[in-house]
């Protein structure tokens, strides 16, 4: 027995977890406590999750596709929703990646660069027509849609020769007299006009003139929009992002029979950076829970957004998971979706597949999905680094550092189970990740090399400190990251001080200050350099007295130097 | 920081005398009283030194592993420890058990985690405070099983002793200051397992599980606070049971205890640097009792629980690692195995303060 007061004898209570749980599906494990972790938005009670739309960020080989992915498949198996996907990613250029598993639901993929469509089809009610070609026009001129502009397009729209685009170009062109006299309706057709000839004539040729009507299918339990083999920067994207858009919008939406649909957005950032499509996604965010749809968005981090839209579509999605990104990209994101200190610090040491759930404004939890050996092999992205595995594995040393910082930038797709088969391959290629540490632990440690680079010739005693000795042999060895990345550090906090993001730099100078002072010592020269650059950063800020201050500390620690050293 | 620095051990005082033994002990005393007395009075003829003397040495100086005194002592303990009797486990009074989740997160953010210790603290202060005298009890334990996921079983239980009377006001506050912690839900135990077969320090019970029963001696020095989530949701293969039971003492009793524990520390520890870390405890101590807290004597127990011997054995040594890791010392139950289980379990709520386990 022991006996203490009750303020200590508190924390020994074993009182740890909680019982909240989702109904739904299975996700995985949660890392905070172990218990299953389930979701399915749209059965969590209104009160408790107001939106079902989902936010997954993380960094490349997070985890975030695969985990996006399995849920979209659960949720198609065991409770019969529908899904569609614009893929806007594929790692071989050949496919989407998201293909393989839209075949084994039984669903369609269709290939965006051999589609084409006739937005003005007899087929489709007169006011998805209207819909798709304002979308069309928006999606190249957002500005051309005036009031004016808009009652001539329909105007023209309602003409017989307008069963094709072109024929919609020539009518808004050469109009016939309506309420309105032809001159005016001449003038308020032309910025409709000049937009749509981008699609008959311009750039865009090929995708909308065409008189093929045929529309996907809307009972598939999955369809994928597979955007792989276009550009990145194309300027069809926005133009068929709008036409997929209003298509979900207007016919999915309404034609489909599931009890509840997904609209996942494959790296999302470009279809979010284009204004045309914005306001369609944004729209349909909004009125998700009424129209039985959730959106799911997957991409990278939320600074490809700016802050404007990113807080908006923040917001937007009550569930969001994030998967291992950098520090300031995690407080960033922290910050924007509201999560927990502790959550924010655990962002960049989470390992693949395991993420920061964020459900509603109560709830985040550290969850690891697991994956049967079915959707291993289904969202499985990681071939192109199993090719460099084993194109290391045949080849002679020689190009080992390229192949390795090859599978660095690719990023670290495979998956657990994936990993677990390819053991063999991971520890062969762990010896030349310490090929790459070698030469600077080496240079440092190995006295024999040091006495051949330069230095001191004779064996110094273990516990005298040679910084001279250390910095030169570092040189000797080829590696300069030291000199240089000093002054990088610098310019980048004065540079993001610069963009007004005062807080982020002033943490990075005193991370800076502290690495320093830890290598150099308090009183150094590279301690100094952080305490001005602190000081310019102050002034950036606009608080003087700090800087003033600052630069004070500087000044007296050199007296103390003149005064000591 | 918390401080664990132990605040008042007292190992041998912990259990009160029970009415048999404070009746032999009088009766000795008497007998003795009586005897010295008369030996003062008409001294008894020499060889009565002798005598005494000689059956003093024969009781007290090397009986023997195979002495008859040591057979019939270890016999009578077999005997007596092969079951549970219900009265350890049922005391007379009035023990309810509940449910108890918190909130989600709470553990792991610091502030609110500190922000559940003081509720929890001034739970059990309360709950001191609910009668003149000691006797309160509350008892807290954790079960996790484990497996490709891992469940967590929490219960509070309070027992108010009969002697305290009004046990079912103390329970019905009590209950409204835990509701307050998190999710609180009636929760019925299940019945105490019967012991099927005793093992070297394990029994196998009726339900086919196997256990063994530590009962945890140390406690860090210091913490931030998160000994309990680092030691209940780290990784951990076995499944276990933590138990703690807390007997809070009521505010005047807190009092004299820390002014006699301060002043025994100060009269009887001669090493100064000892003397002056119990000098901090006390200063510790008293500045928690000028805020208003009381003082708590806690009982904590570990079972871990396997499939079969091995793997139960297995288990303890692990756990064995896992608390060394945690700083927290494990004493063993070796030769009540068959009882100490149950103070992971919600039954253990109104043992007596001293039950031998």
């Amino acid at each position: 027995m022991i006996r203490l007061p009750t303020t200590h004898a508190a924390i020994t209570a074993p009182l740890v977890a909680s019982d909240s749980r989702f109904a739904g599906i299975p996700i995985g494990r949660s890392l905070l406590d172990g218990r299953s972790f389930r979701l399915s938005p749209v059965l969590a009670p209104a009160a408790v999750l107001p939106a079902t739309s989902s936010l997954a960020l993380g960094g490349l080989g997070s985890g975030k596709s695969t985990t996006a992915k399995t849920r979209i498949r659960r949720e198609i198996l065991n409770h019969g929703h529908q899904a569609v996907v614009i893929d806007s990613f594929g790692e071989d250029s050949t496919s989407g990646e998201w293909a393989p598993l839209v075949r084994s639901l039984g669903g369609r993929v269709i290939d965006a660069a051999s589609f084409t469509l006739n937005p003005c089809s007899d087929l489709f009610p007169a006011q998805v027509r209207e819909q798709l070609v304002r979308s069309l026009i928006a999606a190249v001129e957002p500005g051309a849609l005036t009031h004016q502009a808009t009652h001539a397009l329909q105007h023209a729209l309602n003409h017989p020769k307008a069963s094709n685009l072109r024929g919609l170009v020539d009518v808004l062109v050469n109009p016939e007299a309506g309420r309105w006299p032809v001159e005016k309706l001449t003038e308020w057709g032309e910025g409709a006009a000049i937009a749509l000839s981008r699609y008959t004539e311009g750039s865009l040729r090929g995708l909308f003139d065409g008189q093929d009507a045929a529309l996907p299918e809307t009972d598939l339990p999955i369809i994928s929009f597979d955007f792989t083999a276009l550009d990145r920067n194309s300027p069809a994207i926005p133009s068929l992002m709008a036409a997929v858009a209003c298509w979900a919008e207007h016919v999915w939406q309404r034609q489909s029979t599931a009890v509840h649909r997904h609209l996942v957005l494959e790296e999302a950032w470009q279809i979010l950076l284009s204004p045309a499509t914005a306001e369609l996604i944004q729209r349909l965010l909004k009125n998700s829970r009424k129209a039985a749809l959730s959106l799911d968005v997957v991409m990278h981090t939320l600074s490809d957004l700016g802050q404007g839209r990113a807080t908006d579509l923040a917001r937007l999605c009550e569930i969001a998971h994030i998967g291992r990104l950098g520090p300031e990209e995690a407080a960033l994101v922290g910050s924007l979706l509201g999560l927990p200190p502790w959550a924010i610090d655990r962002i960049p040491t989470l390992g693949q597949g395991e993420a920061v759930w964020k459900v509603g404004p109560d709830y985040t939890d550290v969850v690891k999905t697991i994956l049967d050996e079915d959707e291993a092999t289904l969202t499985d992205t990681s071939s192109r680094r199993r090719l460099a595995q084993q194109a290391q594995e045949q080849a002679p040393v020689v190009e080992q550092k390229e192949a390795c910082d090859d599978a660095d930038q690719e990023g670290e797709s495979g998956y657990t189970p994936v990993v677990q088969l390819l053991k063999g391959q991971e520890e062969k290629q762990a010896p030349t990740e310490d090929l790459l540490v070698a030469p600077t632990e080496e240079a440092i440690i190995d006295w024999e090399n040091r006495e051949q680079v330069g230095g001191w010739d004779w064996e110094m005693p273990p516990n005298v400190v040679d910084l001279g000795a250390d910095t030169g042999t570092e040189d000797g060895a080829g590696d300069t990251e030291t000199g240089s990345d000093v002054d990088h550090r610098h310019e980048t906090v004065l540079q993001i001080a610069r963009e007004g993001r005062i807080a982020e730099a002033a943490q990075l100078a005193a991370l800076g200050e502290r690495a320093d002072i830890n290598a150099h010592g308090i009183y150094s020269v590279e301690a100094s350099a952080w305490i001005m650059t602190r000081a310019r950063v102050a002034d950036m800020s606009g608080s003087t007295s700090r800087a003033a201050q600052l630069r004070a500390t500087v000044a007296h620690m050199r007296r103390r130097e003149a005064a000591y050293g | 920081m918390y401080s664990l620095t132990p605040g008042y051990r007292i190992p041998g005082l912990q259990r009160g005398l029970s009415p048999a033994e404070s009746l032999v002990t009088k009766t000795n005393a008497g007998v003795g009283a009586s005897l010295l007395t008369a030996a003062a009075i008409t001294p008894p003829p020499v060889w009565t030194f002798g005598a005494v003397g000689a059956a003093a040495a024969l009781v007290n100086c090397a009986p023997g592993p195979r002495s008859l005194a040591r057979w019939a002592a270890v016999g009578y303990r077999r005997l007596r420890e092969r079951t549970a009797p219900s009265g350890v486990f049922a005391q007379p009074g009035a023990t309810v058990t509940w449910g108890l989740y918190l909130q989600h997160g709470t553990m792991q953010d610091d502030q609110r985690r500190a922000q559940f210790h003081a509720a929890f603290s001034r739970a059990l202060t309360f709950a001191g405070g609910q009668a003149r005298t000691a006797g309160v009890q509350v008892h807290v334990t954790h079960h996790a099983t484990t497996g490709e996921y891992t469940d967590h079983t929490q219960t509070v239980s309070v027992h108010v002793p009969r002697s305290l009377g009004g046990g079912t006001r103390i329970l019905d506050t009590m209950e409204g200051e835990f509701a307050a912690l998190g999710a609180l839900a009636s929760y019925t135990p299940d019945p105490i397992p019967a012991v099927a077969e005793h093992g070297p320090g394990w029994v196998a019970l009726e339900d086919g599980r196997y256990a063994a029963t530590a009962r945890i001696t140390g406690w860090p020095e210091e913490t931030t606070g998160d000994l309990m989530p680092k030691l209940l949701l780290g990784p951990g293969s076995a499944e276990r049971s933590l138990g703690v039971i807390y007997r809070p003492l009521p505010a005047a009793h807190s009092r004299r205890s820390a002014k006699w524990q301060q002043a025994a520390s100060e009269a009887f520890t001669t090493d100064k640097v000892k003397q002056a870390s119990e000098g901090l405890a006390s200063t510790a101590t008293q500045a928690s009792l000028v805020q208003g807290d009381a003082l708590v004597d806690l009982d904590a127990y570990l079972t871990v629980w396997g499939q079969d011997p091995e793997d139960v054995v297995d288990a303890r040594w692990q756990a064995s690692l896992a608390a060394d890791r945690h700083r927290i010392r494990l004493d063993w139950l070796a030769g009540q195995q068959h009882r100490a289980h149950v103070m992971t379990t919600p039954h253990g709520a109104s043992t007596r303060k001293g039950t031998i386990l």
